[in-house]
Order: structure tokens, then C-alpha cells, then sequence
């Protein structure tokens, strides 16, 4: 069965490149373009990863990963944080949050894939 | 004799009148203080040394108390309430310059407050130029990269995905076009060409410029134009940029079937006001209050529309400033949003060529 993956992205262009990447690796993929509804795509869908941008409407990304982890039923999610923002208080904010990596945007698509496929690896770094 | 000399050391401390009184007893070639007697130079010596401290009237004064020489005259206590007077002047004189002190203190502290505010400012913007630099580039690079590593896309996704690197390629080329213009009017070191402008020139060729983004949106456009209308004074390059953004937000926020935007001009006084009407989403007050702030955008995340760069507005807003006019909103959400704004008229000016017949 093959991993499911949630991005939860607002720019409409990144999300048909992630779409493109992740499902052309094989990865069952939804979307949500809001905080609000990541968090309930999240909770229905019970992703292995999500995609999650900082910067989102409604939520933003610190508070949609401080709800998954708080969250006992998605607690096997691993959350990968991309930002805008190439702040090193950014990435603290976000590991501390309890993202599992991040990723600062323009991204390589190699090491973007990379960087998945390790944290779906179930020995991956939590 | 003891009285002279605990009078003195009541404002000179006891040391410093006995040392005094020692001195003016060698002085005076006796053995001690004690062997000296309150004669009239020893209380004009104790009156001198007293004035000092209190001022000589008052010295005067307490000394001729203590050795009982004369009663008080008019004349002394005349002396007295002016030496008070001096005194309470002088410490009024402290208080005034201790508050002036106060007030500049304060001023620093609201300097540097301001500044570390300013500097606040600055990093905000800088992160948020950063963040909307960086995300047109995000799309470009992924696409590149994936049109690189998958020669044999179909036709129809590699159009999109070329079609998607170069709408975001002039989204960042816009962007970066956009800061640099706000930097250079902020910094004052943007360019005037100053002139005579008809106003319904430049709302004519604007409307033109953006009619056919409308025509796909389908959305109405409607202009009123009074039959005459004196000149202002601006760049007229600058006023069809005001007028482009606008009308391009108007549509931008328009999206519906019976979308109408009206664009009218008219007269109030010494002032041309133009009017940008639309009949779309709305503004909520407290995003009115932010819409002219840089990079401040709202409404558009959620309807999935491409953003524009989040200055427009704070530019327009200069510029008009800039020809001492004034650009302001009112909205009802749900109903619409007017933008409004105006020019002074150059006084009995009116275009060339067009008045009244």
C-alpha cells in the first residue's frame, strides 16, 4: 500500500509541482490549501507525512503541527515543513513545533524527494 | 558667645564653626574661642561666614538675634523676603530646567523607540520580500527541474508547466520591479516628470488599457465623465499606473456573473476626486485598515486568484500623496468596495480644447 501523503500548500503552482513529484513517485496524495482544512484533512485521512507550508491562511504551519502532535491518533505522522522564510529561528520554530525536517523554499526536487522517502522509511529520523 | 557659635555650626556643620572660630581667634592673637568676646567684628565675622549659606540679610538677621545687638528692622526683613523670593526663583528655575531634563529624556526615549520600531519595519519587510521572492521561484525552479528530468512529458502537461514558469517568471520580474519603484519614491530619489494633466485622459486610456482583462472576466465597466474638468498637476505615466491598479483590484475582486466596476470623476471644490466603484467581495474594516500597508493582501489566498504583489496599493497610495492629494477606501463587505482619491485643480484651469461648448 503505498504511503499517503497530505500537502498543505496555498500556492496554487507549487501544489501541481508537488502533485506532479509525489504521485509520479507512487504516493497516495490529498491536498488542502488552508490550515483549517489540513487539520481536517488530517484527522480523516491519518497521512504518513504531511507536506506543510508555513505561511498558510487561517492556520499557519507552527500551529497545524503543534495540532497533529497534540493529536494521539496522527502521532505516527512525520511532518516535513517548507518555508518562504530562510530564517534559521524559522527552522527552531518549526522543529520545536515538532516538524520532523525542513525545507526552504526554492527547493531541489531531488533532495525534496529524497527527504520524503527517508522520513517514510520506517526507520527514517523522527 | 556659645550661642553665636552653635548657630553657626547649625548651617555649617560643628566642625567647620569651631575650626572658623579658631582661625579667627588666632587672628585676633587670643588664646581660645572661649576667650573671645562677641564684639562687633566677631559678629560681622559670623555674619559673613553665615551668608554664605543663607544668604547675608538672614544672616544678618539670626546673628543679631542670638548676641541681642539690635531688634529687627523693616529694612532686614525687606532683605529676607527678597532673599526667600531669590531662593524660592532660583529652585523654581531648578524644577523648570529638572522637567525640560525630563521632557528630553523622554523625547530620546521616544526617539529610540521609534527607531527600534523602524528597524522592526525593516526586518518585517525584508522577511516578506524574501518570502514573496522566494515563492514564484519555488515554482519555477520545481518546474524546470521536472521538465529537465522528464524529457518525454506529454504535450499538454509540458505546455502547462511552461505556461507555469513563465506566468511566475513576470510574477517575480513584477515583484522585483515593484520593490525597487516603492524604494525609490520612499527614498525620495523616484522621478517626477510634472505636468498639466486632463483627468479624463488618463481614466479614458486606463479603461482602455484594462478593457479587455475585463471583457474576460465579464465584467461590466462603466465610466462618468463630467463634460469639463480643470487640470491637475501630476505624472501622468504615474496617474495611469494609479489608475491600472485600481482598476485591475476592482476586477481582481469582482468575480461573479453581474460583476460591475464604474469608474467617474468629478469636482469638490479645489479638488478633482476620482472614484473606482466595484461591486465585489468587499473590504472588512480591519483589513481597510491594512490594504495600503506593503504586502498586506486579503481575500485573495482563498479564491485561488494569483496574487499580485501586495504594493499596488501602498505605491498608488504614494504617488497621489506625492501630488498632495489623497487615496482612501470605503467597503461593505458582501456589496463592494469604492477607491477613492484625489488631486488638487491648478486654480481656473481648465483642459485646453475641451471646455464647454
Amino acid at each position: 500500500m503505498p504511503s499517503k501523503i497530505l500537502i498543505a500548500e496555498d500556492e496554487p503552482n507549487i501544489v501541481v509541482s508537488l502533485e506532479f513529484l509525489l504521485k509520479g513517485a507512487g504516493y497516495e496524495v490529498a491536498v488542502a490549501r488552508d490550515g483549517a482544512s489540513a487539520l481536517k484533512l488530517a484527522a480523516t485521512l491519518h497521512p504518513d507525512l504531511v507536506v506543510l507550508d508555513v505561511m498558510l491562511p487561517l492556520v499557519d504551519g507552527f500551529e497545524v503541527c503543534r495540532q497533529i502532535r497534540g493529536n494521539p491518533v496522527l502521532k505516527n505522522a512525520r511532518i516535513l515543513m517548507l518555508t518562504a522564510r530562510g530564517r534559521e529561528s524559522e527552522m527552531e520554530k518549526g522543529v520545536a513545533a515538532g516538524a520532523n525536517a525542513y525545507m526552504t523554499k526554492p527547493f531541489a526536487t531531488k533532495e525534496l524527494m529524497t527527504k520524503v522517502a527517508e522520513l517514510l522509511t520506517p526507520a527514517g529520523p523522527r | 558667645m556659645n550661642d553665636l557659635l552653635a548657630l553657626l555650626g547649625r548651617f555649617l556643620g560643628p566642625d567647620r564653626a569651631q575650626e572658623a572660630f579658631a582661625s579667627y581667634a588666632r587672628s585676633r592673637g587670643a588664646k581660645s574661642v572661649n576667650a573671645l568676646a562677641a564684639d562687633a567684628n566677631l559678629v560681622h565675622y559670623a555674619e559673613s561666614l553665615l551668608a554664605g549659606a543663607i544668604g547675608s540679610a538672614s544672616a544678618r538677621v539670626m546673628v543679631a538675634s542670638v548676641v541681642e545687638e539690635e531688634p529687627l528692622g523693616l529694612d532686614e526683613v525687606m532683605n529676607i523676603l527678597d532673599e526667600a523670593s531669590q531662593v524660592l526663583a532660583y529652585s523654581r528655575q531648578l524644577e523648570q530646567k529638572s522637567r525640560e531634563l525630563e521632557a528630553a529624556t523622554n523625547e530620546l526615549r521616544g526617539a529610540n523607540q521609534r527607531l527600534q520600531e523602524l528597524d522592526r519595519l525593516k526586518d518585517d519587510f525584508i522577511s516578506t520580500v524574501t518570502h514573496e521572492l522566494r515563492t514564484p521561484l519555488t515554482s519555477i525552479r520545481a518546474f524546470s527541474e521536472i521538465l529537465n528530468d522528464n524529457p518525454r512529458l506529454e504535450d499538454g502537461q509540458r505546455t502547462k508547466f511552461l505556461g507555469i514558469i513563465i506566468k511566475e517568471s513576470e510574477r517575480l520580474t513584477r515583484l522585483i520591479n515593484q520593490v525597487l519603484d516603492l524604494a525609490k519614491i520612499e527614498s525620495g530619489n523616484a522621478e517626477w516628470h510634472a505636468s498639466d494633466i486632463d483627468m479624463r485622459e488618463v481614466i479614458e486610456d486606463s479603461v482602455t488599457a484594462v478593457s479587455q482583462l475585463f471583457k474576460d472576466g465579464n465584467i461590466e465597466l462603466q465610466v462618468q465623465l463630467p463634460r469639463q474638468a480643470p487640470q491637475v498637476v501630476a505624472d501622468r505615466d504615474r496617474l495611469m499606473q494609479v489608475m491600472l491598479n485600481l482598476l485591475s483590484n476592482a476586477a481582481k475582486f469582482c468575480e461573479r456573473r453581474d460583476g460591475k466596476v464604474t469608474a467617474s470623476l468629478e469636482r469638490q471644490g479645489d479638488f478633482l476626486r476620482v472614484d473606482v466603484t466595484d461591486n465585489g467581495v468587499g473590504i472588512s474594516p480591519a483589513d481597510q485598515a491594512v490594504i495600503f500597508d506593503k504586502f498586506r493582501q486579503v481575500g485573495d489566498t482563498l479564491t485561488q486568484k494569483p496574487k499580485g504583489s501586495g504594493l499596488g496599493l501602498a505605491i498608488s497610495r504614494q504617488i497621489i500623496d506625492h501630488f498632495g492629494g489623497r487615496l482612501w477606501v470605503t467597503s461593505q463587505p458582501g456589496v463592494g468596495s469604492t477607491f477613492s482619491f484625489t488631486l488638487p485643480v491648478i486654480a481656473g484651469a481648465v483642459a485646453p480644447g475641451q471646455r464647454a461648448s
